[in-house]
Parts: structure tokens; sequence; C-alpha cells
């Protein structure tokens, strides 16, 4: 059976697991279902387009300075320096922002290309910067250049004729140099190339101080033609570079992933709602379920009352009927007792009836003859004849001592009606119907007024011994205690067959407790039977014989009175049942005593 | 779009400007700008700044604040041709001035930094500069009541290299210094500074030196090789890594010995001069300037009105004349 339970406690056990276990699930499908909901931020996305959109302006306005820079409009280069902290902000932002949204793959490897390409294109600037410095330079300083050398051959005297030689070697270069700074044309650059070299053979032939100054000319009209290149190539790379194009497809890509986004939500959110529902109807059919379990639960519930009620009627019936029982017991043992001094005094005064008459003839003789003695026309012989009957009548009573034995029996009735009396005291004792349900009580009493009423039961089979020691009087309620020793006795009685010996103890069990032993030397309580018999209704007596009630009945009042019944038993040897009774009463055990109908009546 | 709409509108307006060309006009299109008179900062982050640039507890010895290699009364700079470190070693270049760095672009020499707050990350680790770790730099500052009450109070968190960074940050672009006699005459005052001066600012221009001192901080906004017309190196010799510049980043053959062209605001206070130190004097930088950029011997008296052009650029700090 305990295994049974066990097994029954397990798979509760883990039915309960498992459904914590399937709420966790659906709650945790919820949160996830709810978060792909909230995936989508907008602000984020709408940070990175609008970055987006300042880094295209910014790379546009850029490069049209870059451009005002090389056609000499912007006159310094703040304007192209200033976006490159903003750049790299901005694109330092993209970068956060797309590694916090955590954007796809494909959208990390475009942000790296294009950060490779702005970093090329910041290269670029910095290195036109440093070309269109050095080219501006050279171009400004030409003209410079070209006079210094005119002005040094006419400072140093060289004659008109060399001067004026001087000036048309110089002067096609120099003017050729400009208009090539002008339209860049690869032809021209050749024929420059060429004309340099020749201007240096030529400057051979000059002073030294002429000379240097024709070198310097050469020298920015050489730079002047490599910084052309340079900045021309820098510039075709620079406008080569697809900054705008790249920005375009990060913003196309960032709009689709961030489209792909809400086409998710869209579909999260639709799955969400559907999700929703199936837990509302989930939720309604569990609702449903436990008001129909209610519903049942409050119809078992109302049956088992019904039960309950009918069963504590049935209940009380069988202990009424226990009660009769005893009762009718009781007054079968009372009435045997009562009958003997009865009969005997009937007896006795039968034979006072007898003796009676004997002296009602003497008292009528004598009458008659005081009576004679006193009328002087008596006659003698009648006087004669009435004293001789007086004589005889009275020697009778005195010779046969009439007057003794009347007063003998007289005493012997008066003996058997205090017998009787006796037995009605005991009675009235042993019910205690004249006092209050809880006193002060005499446990050896009542003891004794139930041994008088059970002697039929066990006159002439059981020795009685009593082993009493003192013990105080005890708070209780008697006839109800004076019902379990007689239950006790009773069922000892029972026990003990032919021949036997009861014995009755009492001793203090402690300070709180007295104890009081009832053994007898019976067959013993059968091992099988000893864990029932204080089940109601149980019974080894044959149908008819006993109600089932009274050891369990007994062990109620006990229990209620806040003491103890304990069974000790043996087979062949006898069993001994040990009350242990409190002296004192709590107040609330005392209130349970003093109900009128003190045995709970609910099944032990 | 409609930026490049703005920006054709705005080339428009400088086109009309200066076809408009008057006087003052003329010397709004100057290509030399003056600084701002005012900064917005943030005071409470800047006087934090201030305290740890000052405060030697920052390098890893104990022996050196920033203002070590950044005095305010040596131009922002430490007029020694190679700087200090931590331990007396010497550093591999001349320290920069610490003033009008919010006008740069570009930091360090060899332009190794494109923000300050870089700069700062890297100086502190650096083992020749302040030679400490961030661990160790942050855990000495909040082990200090009154930094860490500080740093409490100024960014709600305790001391790390991103705050400490930006204290930093915010007091070096509290140090600018505007009002210079130049950034006066730009504005409109023609006697702020002499004919000289002015003539000065002529051969400027006309020399070429404009070509890359320009802007509001007269250079700090490009790179340029050092040793345009003739090679610089190869006539000083003894050529280490510092000498070869942004080529130590970008490791591109084109950039080899570029450097970032230095900011001529305060000039004259900042001698030694180049990356090297090596021109003691304004005097020896022009000469060589001239000689390796612009490729032209320079006439003495020229050469001369430049240099008194140059001391005009000497601004106000706090409301003073630098000296």
């Amino acid at each position: 059976m305990s295994t049974d339970v066990k097994k029954r406690e397990i798979s509760s056990g883990m039915q309960r697991n498992i459904n914590i276990a399937i709420a966790v699930v659906l709650v945790a499908i919820l949160g996830f279902l709810f978060s792909k909901t909230r995936n989508v931020d907008f602000d984020a996305h709408n940070d990175v387009i609008s970055n987006l959109r300042q880094l295209k302006q910014i790379d546009a306005e850029w490069n049209i300075d870059v451009f005002k820079s090389k056609m000499g409009i912007n006159n310094n280069y703040d304007p192209v320096a200033q976006p490159l902290p903003v750049i790299r902000e901005l694109a330092t932002g993209l970068t956060q922002k797309t590694v916090e949204t955590g954007e796809s793959a494909e959208l990390d490897t475009m942000l790296k290309s294009f950060q490779e390409i702005m970093a090329k294109k910041i290269a670029m600037i910095e290195r036109f910067k440093s070309q269109n410095s050095i080219y501006r330079n050279s171009t400004n300083f030409l003209p410079t250049a070209y006079d210094d050398v005119i002005a040094t051959a006419k400072r140093i005297g060289l004659s008109a004729a060399r001067q004026a030689e001087l000036e048309a070697t110089v002067n096609p270069v120099f003017s050729e140099t400009l208009s090539y700074n002008l339209t860049p044309d690869a032809a021209l650059k050749d024929k420059l190339t060429q004309q340099l070299v020749t201007l240096r053979e030529r400057a051979e032939q000059y002073p030294l101080e002429v000379k240097e100054s024709i070198e310097v000319l050469i020298a920015h009209i050489g730079t002047t033609l490599k910084q052309q290149d340079i900045g021309a190539s820098l510039l075709n790379e620079l406008s080569a570079l697809p900054t705008a194009k790249k920005i375009d497809e990060l913003s196309d890509a960032y709009s689709k992933t961030h489209e792909t986004r809400l086409l998710d939500q869209q579909f999260y959110r639709q799955l969400l709602i559907a999700y929703s529902v199936f837990l509302l109807a989930l939720l309604g059919y569990l609702g449903w379920r436990l008001i129909r379990s209610y519903r049942q639960l409050g119809k078992v519930n109302g049956a088992l009352t019904q039960a309950n009620r009918e069963l504590k009627e049935s209940q009380m019936q069988l202990v009424q009927s226990e009660k009769m029982s005893a009762l009718g017991q009781m007054v079968a043992g009372i009435a045997h007792e009562i009958n003997t001094p009865l009969a005997y005094v009937k007896g006795t005064l039968d034979v006072m009836k007898e003796h009676l008459s004997k002296v009602h003839d003497l008292a009528n003789s004598s009458h008659l003859f005081a009576t004679s003695l006193r009328d002087k026309n008596a006659d003698k012989n009648e006087l004669n004849t009435q004293y001789l009957q007086v004589a005889t009548l009275s020697h009778d009573v005195v010779k046969n001592k009439r007057f003794e034995e009347l007063d003998s029996m007289l005493s012997d009735g008066t003996h058997g009606i205090g017998q009787i009396s006796e037995i009605v005291i005991n009675l009235r004792n042993f019910s205690r119907l004249d006092r209050a349900s809880v006193a002060n009580f005499d446990v050896r009493k009542g003891l004794d007024s139930t041994l008088l009423l059970a002697r039929n039961l066990l006159k002439h089979r059981v020795t009685v011994q009593t082993e009493y020691l003192d013990v105080p009087d005890i708070m209780c309620s008697p006839s109800q205690i004076n019902q379990v020793f007689l239950n006790i006795i009773t069922n000892a009685a029972h026990a003990m067959g032919e021949q036997g010996t009861l014995i009755l103890r009492t001793e203090r069990h402690d300070e709180k407790m007295i104890r009081i032993e009832i053994q007898d030397d019976g067959g013993g309580i059968p091992s099988s039977v000893l864990p029932k018999i204080f089940d109601p209704f149980f019974t080894t007596k044959p149908i008819g014989e006993g109600t089932g009630m009274g050891l369990s009945i007994s062990y109620k009042i006990i229990e209620a009175h806040g003491g103890k019944i304990l069974v000790d038993t043996e087979k062949d040897i006898g069993t001994t049942f040990s009350i242990l009774l409190p002296i004192q009463q709590k107040q609330a055990a005392a209130g349970i005593i003093e109900d009128d109908d003190p045995v709970d009546l609910q099944p032990a | 779009m409609l930026g490049g709409l703005l920006s054709v509108i705005a080339a428009l307006a400088a086109t009309i400007s200066m076809g408009m060309a008057g006087q003052v006009l003329a010397q709004v299109n100057e290509p030399i700008k003056p600084i701002p008179l005012e900064m917005k900062l943030d005071e409470r982050k800047v006087s934090l700044g201030e305290k740890l640039f000052f405060d030697k507890r920052v390098s890893e010895d104990g022996t050196i604040a920033c203002f070590a290699c950044h005095g305010y009364n040596t131009g922002g700079a430490d007029r020694t041709p190679l700087s200090k470190g931590i331990r007396g070693q010497q550093g591999d270049v001349n320290a920069p001035s610490i003033f009008n760095l919010a006008f740069n672009s570009r930091y360090s020499w060899d332009g190794r930094n494109e923000s300050l707050e870089d700069q700062i990350k890297k100086l502190m680790v650096n083992p020749k500069v302040m030679g400490t770790t961030w661990e160790k730099l942050t855990a000495r500052l909040n082990g200090q009541a009154d930094y860490a009450e500080l740093f409490k109070s100024v960014f709600g968190e305790p001391a790390t290299a991103k705050n400490i960074a930006e204290a930093i940050v915010a007091f070096e672009r509290s140090l600018f210094t505007p009002n210079a006699r130049f950034d006066k005459f730009l504005r409109g005052d023609k006697t702020a500074i002499t004919e000289d001066e002015q003539r000065g600012y002529q051969k400027f221009k006309a020399y070429g030196c404009i070509a890359c001192h320009q802007g509001v901080n007269v250079g700090g906004n490009m790179f340029q090789v050092f040793g345009v017309m003739g090679d610089y190196f190869k006539k000083r010799g003894n050529i280490t890594t510092a000498d070869l510049g942004r080529f130590n980043q970008t490791k591109n053959e084109a950039d080899k010995h570029v450097f970032r062209v230095p900011s001529l605001r305060n000039v004259a206070l900042t001698p030694p001069y180049f990356h090297d130190g090596s021109a003691a004097t304004l005097d020896d930088a022009v000469d060589i300037m001239f000689q390796y950029q612009l490729g032209r011997p320079a006439p003495k008296g020229d050469k001369e009105l430049i240099i008194k052009f140059l001391r005009t650029l000497t601004g106000e700090f706090k409301g003073k004349p630098l000296q």
C-alpha cells in the first residue's frame, strides 16, 4: 500500500514539474515573440540614415573645396582640413550603430569598404594639399623668377645684344610654361621638357649669377611640370573614388535591412497575435476546466458532508444502542442482585406472619379471659377453661421464644433491605445522574461501584483482586470514566471464560497523571486484531451481542480527558489495559467533557 | 544634392565678395584667418584637465607633468631641441607648442594622431614620455581622494582612460591665444602692425611661404615634404627614424620626410625650430625654409621683413600678451 502511495506521490510531483516546465516554455515563447516585435530600432535607423546623408553632403562639399583649392578660390586649407574630424566622427558613429544594432555581415563588409575608400580619399587629399602648395608656389613664383633672370643680366652689365638674346631664349620657355599651366597638354609638355634641356645647356654660356638665376627658373618650371602631372592624376583618382556611390549603397543596404526587419517585425507581430489568441484560448480552457473541477468538487463535497452527517447520526444511534446494551446488561445484573435479598426478606416476612398468628391467638384469649374475670356472673368452669387456654398460649409464646425470633427476623429483613439499598446507591453512584457532569472523583470508588454492577458477570468465575495505591481525586466526568471501566471490565470478564483473576490497580503515574490498570489473565488479543480494537464498529463478538463501539467510545472519552489508553497483551497470558488520566483538566478539555455528548463521533 | 547646391551658392557668394574687393574685404579674404576670441568649453572639465596637466603624479616616476615640455612662458613649448620624458630620457622630436591646438587638424610632427584624444592616449603610454599604463594611471588617480571626488563630480564615475583624455583635451582646447597684433590687423585695425610688418606679410605671401602656412593657425592643417626643392636630410646627415616623418605611419614611399606643416602662431617664442630642433633662431629657420622649401636664395632685407611679420603672430593668453 505504501509503495503505491509513494508511486502516486512521485508521479504527481513529476506532473507538477512538467506543468511548470510547460508554463515556462509558453511564457518564454511569448517573451521571444514580444522581443521580436520590439526588434526594430527606428531611432537607430534614422540616426544611421541621417548620418549617411550628412556624410554624403560633407563629402560633396569637400570635393568642391578641393577643387576650389585647386582653382585658387580657396586661399587656405582650413576648409579642406575641417571635414576630417566630422567625417571621422560620423564614420565612427556609423560603425558603432552598426555594431549596436547587430546588422548583417554584408553591411559590415560594405561599411569596411566605404571606410577604406574614405581613408584613401583622406590620404589623397592630404597629398593633394602638399602637391597643390608646391605647384601654386612654383607657378606664382615663375614671373618673379623670369624677371630675376632679366634683372640679373641687366645688373651685371650684360651687353644689350646678349640681354636680348637671353630674353629671346628664356621668354618662349616661360610663356609656354604659362600656357601649359592653363591647358596642360602632353605634346606641349614634351616640347617644354626639350626646351628646358636646351635652356640648361645655354645657361652655361652666361656669367655665374645669371646662370644661377636661370637654374632657379628651370627648377621651378620643372617643379610646375611635375606637380601639374601629379596634381592631375591625383584629382583624376580622387574624382574616380566612389565615395558618394558607396554612401548611396550603404544607405540602400541599411534601408533594405530595415525593411526586412520591418517585415520580420510585422510577421512576428502577427505571430504574436496568433499566439496570444492561442494562449487566451488555453487560459479559457483551463478556466473552464477549473470551474468544472470546482463544481465537481462541490458536488462531491456535498455528498461527503451528507454522508458524514448520516454517519454521525447512525453513530449516535449506535452509541445510544451501546448505552442501552450496557444498560441492559447492568439491569440484568442489578435485577439478580436485588432478587436475592428480596427473596430473603420475603421469606422472613412469611415466617413472621406465622409467628404473629400465634401472638394474635394469645392476645384474643387474654382479652376474653380478662373480660370474663370482671363479670360477676361468670361461670367458674368457663373461667378455668379460659385461664388454661391463656396459660397454654403464653407458654407457647414464651417457651418457643416467638418474640426473640420475630425480633431476629425483623433484623434479617432490615439487613436484606439494606443490601437492596446499597445496590441502589451504587447504581446511583455509577451513573451519577444526580451530580454535575464534571467533578472531583476518586477512581477507586468508581472501580468499586463498577465491580458491584458487574458482579453478576464475575460471580463464581472470576477472582477480583484490588491493589489500590493512594491516588488523589481527579477532575473528570465520573459517569464517563465509569462507563470506560465497565467497558473494559466487561471485556475482561468475557475474555476470561470459565475461570480467571481480574486485578485492578491504581497508582500515581507522575506529578500530573494517575494510572489505572485493569489486568486479566484471559487469552490475550490476537495481533491481527490488536490494531483495530479501538476502531469504531470493530467487534469480535457475534452479531447482536456487541456494537463494536465500546472500546472506540472508551478511547474517545480518555482522549477527551487528555489521557491515554494503552494495551499490553500476550497470548494465553492475558491483557492489561492501562489508563492514564490527568489529575487536573485544562479549561478547554473540561468544556469538551462537560458537553452533554462528550463522545466525538468522528471516525478515529 | 542639396549640399552641392549650397556649395555652389557659397562659391558664388565668395566670388561676388571678391569682386567687391574693398580694403576691409580684402583683409577678410586673406589666406590667414584670425583666432576666434572666445571658445565654448565645459569649465569643470577644463579645470580638472588643468589639474592633471600640472600634476607630476600623472607620469610613471612622478618626475614630469605635461607642462614640463609645454610651459606657458615658453610659447607653450620647452625651448629644448629634443624634449625629455620620464627618467630623464631624451625624446625623438622637438616639443611643438601646446597653444591653439584646437585649430590643427592633425597632431604630432608626423601627424600620427587624428585627434587630441589619440595624442593623449599615446603620450601617456609612450615609454619615453609619461611611461605609464592606463590601468596604473587610473588606479593611481582613483586612489587619490581629491581626484576620486573630482572625477565623480565632473563625470559621475571614477577616472577612466576616456575621461582623463577628455578632461585634458578640454583644457588643451582652452589654451588658445587670440588678439595677436596681426589678428587685429586682419580684423580691420590697419595700425595694429607697422608698415615693415605689413611689407613682411606681403613678402611672406610673395615668396610662397603662404602656400603651406595658411589658415587660422598659419599652418597645422596639412602635410608637406621637408625638402621640396633640395635634400635637407642629406645636408644635415645622421638620419634618424623620426626623420622619416609620415612614412613611419603610412609606409608609403611618397610619405618619406613628410611632416605636418607646423603652426607659426607664437613662432617667435618657440625656438629651437623644426622636428629635430636644429634651427636655433628664427633667422636660421627662415633660411632653411627658403633653401629647401622655396628653392631660392632669400635676400637679407626680405628675410628680415618676413621675420618682423612673424613676430606679429604672437597672441594673448588670458588677456595678456605672451612673452
